[in-house]
């Protein structure tokens, strides 16, 4: 395997004359899973890039691709990791139709960048990955990382409209077109979308654009419980109201907030929303916001102006810092219908209590979606046993069908706990699903050169 | 093969009652609403739940017979028209709404559900179905599903694929699986998005878990007349580089101003060129200043008139002109063949001069009626059937258009699918890597071939022939009687 990764890294240079050598910070920078490549490649455009693959693939290397690594903690330990692929090279814009409210970039671009890009014209791609000066274009499609504005723009998978990726052996496919509405053969893009770079590298994305609000603005309540926010949150779901966001925060994710981000919300828990439209609109959505809020017995109803609501959003799709950035903490995620997310919390606390671990918690209210820190109290914290109560309570007492429809995600954690447990919630997915994604890895890459052992089932 | 024993087979699943192999009631299935190919099946059953569809592919499976999923036979491309000697599987039986769950805004539905007596059910509580293709008083939505159906409100709303959370299928080996989930994040790769929109060729969809969106509080319709289709085009194009998403825009050219007028008098100028039906819906105070916005544009554009619907019975009148539309070509021609390209929004007004030289060229008339607002087209070529020819010449003048809207930066298709009606095109729109990959995705999920073959993926041994006077396939595989 050494003479293989050598003569691969020697041709790699020859074609690109760059070098491929690592030193030990950078190889640091690349870790997965605990683990090191061998090499990093930077291809400096999509036609590099195939030619890096089709070596690689050729030379039966692990190829992992590398976008801003801000995903890195989620998934199992790479089967085997020879080459990291990195897209930083691949960041320009390649065209910005502003008509068309279309953006077609390179896969490595930053969110950041495209949000300069697209806001300069009063437009926005609506996608908030944490970390967007890090995340990329490329990574957010390619995990799907949607965050708390997906109530509004729906997910970032629903983003795309063109793709240009290149198989494991080098080959091109665009999929798609610079179109809204497109039913053309079979949506290539969407088995694309999520697919945790399994099935071929996405170089080129035409992401589709929203006009950015006039104007913006939130409000927050403070709650006595978590049950008490997620049912105020269901009464804004259910009213004609269009949030941006709506987020409920525990006291842990609030104190975070305020330390991190400068951004005091009332607590002990939080319900926050917001509201973008014209400014009579705003605030109409906002005054019928707040009778909500009241209905539901809301307190401390707090208005944050355009410039806090700004700065919040993105701070609401990161994970909490400080307390929750040790190298033992832990990431779930719960997945359901509206109504269960107080059963989650639920099952964080005493998954919290049971594994000797503080816990954070902040929930999309409005899609149904709970995400939660565990950080260890002391050495005696168990991650096992925080999973299995967490996973065991999200579940308790539903019958077969309701406990199918909640899905479970460890969104991060320590090696010696993925070695145990279903990473991405696959336990709740029939064989039947999972060999058909199998066969469909299988046709994509056959060699297994992709991002092995790391995704769904370690596809 | 053992033709009666599978009859038997086939039989013991449904119920005698529950099977049609005779001529005459086949007959009734030939052809889904894509009238100009047809193919007699040499069964249809009406299963009445999932564990009989599993056994039905099973049966399939073990002989080998291909299957064809059809809910009202609604669709546009062909998809649910029958391989000649495949076996049918119609939903009429599985009809029943299962759940409906308004504090999750969810609902649980059977496929042969029909796509408005869902909204039907749910508009009392404050809730509705949002995708509305133009047949909703009919279509199922598992046939939504099965084409990710487009409609009027798409443009807002989006299409099928974002309105389902959740689907029950039968894969081709009769396992059952479940697609997706009621909450958003799910493992694996989004099997539920490929899957929809795959027209029946991965697996057969026997129960969907929908999204129910809460209805708008206040709607605003609106209809600007144009002397110009151009400047209609135009005005389409700046209100949605400014943002603005109206919940529907629909664009219809004078060909079909006059045939409405001529059928159902809904109030259109009959010396316009162009009409744009323009809907706004949300709260009073975020449609105001779009009201004004689109007014502003329009007259930029040189509107010749921009009326705003007073009354519900007045809103009703300019939609009914919209939906009686394609009924109403009756009075220009026989025949009509309606396709979807699909173009960039700012190409509309470069697209639809394209057309008219087309039309000139094969001396067929090209009508436009269409979801301008998504830039999804639907040039109607008509024509006259009984005159030897002009069905072919149609077809030909057809895919002249559809390779216009390639030539634009579009598609061939935004929302009736490929089926077989636009199966000789893909070549037009993807390279040959792009179409082998999707043939072999198909095949990886689908290895014996027998979900709904000939439709979507070119191949020149499977190809429908154009049905003259009645059904006649040169298709290989499938059983006859």
């Amino acid at each position: 395997m050494a003479l293989k990764l050598d003569s691969f890294a020697q041709s790699i240079e020859a074609d690109s004359g760059d070098s491929v050598l690592l030193s030990d910070e950078r190889a640091e920078s690349f870790k997965l899973g605990g683990q090191t490549p061998s090499v990093v490649v930077s291809p400096a455009d999509h036609e590099a890039l195939c030619r890096v693959l089709a070596r690689a693939n050729e030379a039966g290397l692990a190829v992992f691709p590398w976008g801003g690594g801000t995903s890195r903690g989620t998934g199992y330990a790479p089967e085997k990791y020879d080459v990291a692929l990195s897209l930083e090279r691949m960041s320009k814009a390649v065209e910005f139709l502003k008509d068309d409210l279309t953006a077609v970039v390179e896969a490595g671009m930053s969110v950041e960048d495209l949000d300069k890009l697209t806001n300069a014209e009063g437009q926005t791609a609506g996608l908030d990955p944490p970390n967007p000066g890090a995340s990329t274009v490329g990574g957010t499609i390619i995990a799907d990382r949607s965050g708390p504005m997906r109530v509004r723009w729906g997910k970032a998978r629903d983003r795309v409209m063109r793709m240009k990726v290149a198989l494991a052996d080098g080959e091109t496919h665009t999929y798609g077109a610079l179109v809204v509405k497109n039913v053309t053969g079979y949506d290539m893009n969407r088995l694309l979308s999520g697919s945790w770079g399994t099935l071929a590298v996405v170089t080129e994305l035409a992401i589709r654009l929203y006009k950015a609000p006039e104007h913006i603005g939130a409000l927050a309540a403070s709650f006595p419980s978590t049950d008490t926010a997620f049912k105020a949150a269901r009464a804004l779901m259910a009213s004609p109201l269009m949030p941006v966001w709506a987020e409920v925060l525990d006291d842990a994710r609030i104190a975070s907030l305020a330390s991190d981000d400068g951004i005091a919300l009332p607590g002990p828990v939080s319900l926050v929303a917001s509201f973008g439209d014209f400014e009579e609109g705003l605030n109409d959505q906002l005054a019928r916001f707040e009778e909500i809020l009241k209905t539901e017995s809301g307190d401390d109803i707090l208005r944050l102006d355009d410039e806090q609501t700004a700065r919040l959003g993105p701070a609401l799709a990161d994970p909490p810092g400080e307390d929750f950035s040790g190298p033992e903490t832990l990431a779930f995620r719960a997945s359901g219908r509206l109504d269960q997310l107080p059963r989650f919390a639920e099952a964080t606390r005493r998954a919290a209590e049971a594994g000797s671990y503080d816990f954070a918690i902040s929930a999309h209210a409005g899609s149904g979606v709970l995400r939660c820190w565990l950080a260890p109290e002391d050495e005696e914290s168990s991650p096992f046993e925080a999973w299995r109560v967490f996973s065991s309570l999200c579940r308790e007492g539903r019958d077969e069908a309701q406990a199918r429809s909640i899905h479970l995600r460890l969104d991060s954690g320590p090696n010696s706990l993925k070695e145990q447990v279903s990473v991405w919630g696959e336990d709740a997915l029939e064989s039947a699903a999972l060999q058909v994604m199998r066969n469909i890895k299988k046709t994509y890459d056959p060699e297994g050169t992709l991002s092995p052992g790391r995704f769904v089932g370690r596809l | 093969m053992d033709s009666a024993g599978f009859i038997q087979k086939l039989t013991d699943v449904v119920g005698e009652e529950f099977i049609h192999t005779d001529p005459v009631a086949l007959r009734t299935y030939d052809c889904d609403g894509l009238t100009i190919y047809k193919g007699i099946p040499s069964a249809v059953v009406l299963p009445e739940s999932t564990e009989e569809v599993s056994q039905i592919v099973e049966t399939c499976r073990d002989y080998r017979v291909p299957l064809i999923a059809r809910g009202a036979g609604t669709g546009l491309s062909g998809g649910a028209t029958p391989l000649p000697g495949g076996v049918l599987i119609v939903f009429t039986r599985m009809n029943k709404i299962l759940e409906l769950d308004y504090v999750n805004r969810l609902a649980r539905v059977q496929p042969g559900v029909v796509n408005l007596h869902l909204s039907r059910e749910t508009l009392p509580h404050g809730f509705h179905y949002a995708p509305d293709p133009s047949s909703q008083a009919a279509c199922t939505i598992g046939g939504n599903a099965a084409e990710n159906s487009g409609g009027a409100h798409c443009l807002k709303y989006g299409m099928t694929t974002n309105h389902i959370m959740e689907m029950t299928v039968v894969l081709p080996t009769g396992e059952v699986a479940h697609l997706g989930a009621d909450g958003e994040d799910t493992p694996g790769l989004d099997l539920r998005g490929f899957f929809i929109g795959s027209e029946g060729t991965f697996a057969v969809i026997t129960e969907l878990t929908v999204r129910l969106t809460p209805n708008p509080e206040s709607v605003r319709t609106m209809l600007a007349c144009f002397s110009q289709v151009g400047d209609a085009c135009r005005t389409v194009s700046e209100v949605i580089a400014a943002g603005a998403v109206p919940a529907a825009m629909e664009l219809m050219d004078r060909y079909t101003i006059e045939a409405v007028e001529t059928v159902v008098q809904a109030g259109y100028p009959r010396d316009a060129e162009a009409v744009l039906l323009i809907e706004l819906d949300g709260l009073p105070s975020s449609i105001g200043p779009l009201e004004t916005l689109i007014r502003d544009i329009s007259e930029k554009n040189n509107c010749s008139s921009f009326r705003i619907a007073q009354t519900e019975e007045e809103r009703e009148g300019l939609w009914m002109g919209r939906k009686k539309a394609f009924g109403a070509f009756g009075v220009i021609a026989p025949t009509y063949y309606c396709l979807d390209g699909t173009v960039p929004r700012s190409k509309l007004a470069q697209v639809l001069e394209e057309f008219d030289e087309i039309s000139a060229r094969y001396n067929l008339r090209i009508t436009n009626v269409f979801h301008a607002g998504d830039g999804s087209l639907h040039p109607n070529v008509l024509f006259d059937d009984r005159v030897p020819g002009e069905t072919e010449r149609a077809i030909e003048c057809g895919a002249e258009v559809l390779r216009a809207c390639i030539r634009a930066g579009g598609v061939l298709s935004g929302e009736h699918g490929i089926g077989i009606e636009k199966i000789r095109e893909m070549k037009d729109q993807f390279d040959e890597p792009t179409l082998e990959i999707m043939e072999r995705v198909r095949d990886a999920i689908d290895e014996d071939g027998l979900m709904n073959p000939g439709k979507l993926i070119p191949d020149e041994e499977n190809v429908f022939p154009v049905a003259l006077g009645g059904a006649v396939a040169r298709m290989g595989g499938g059983m006859t009687k």
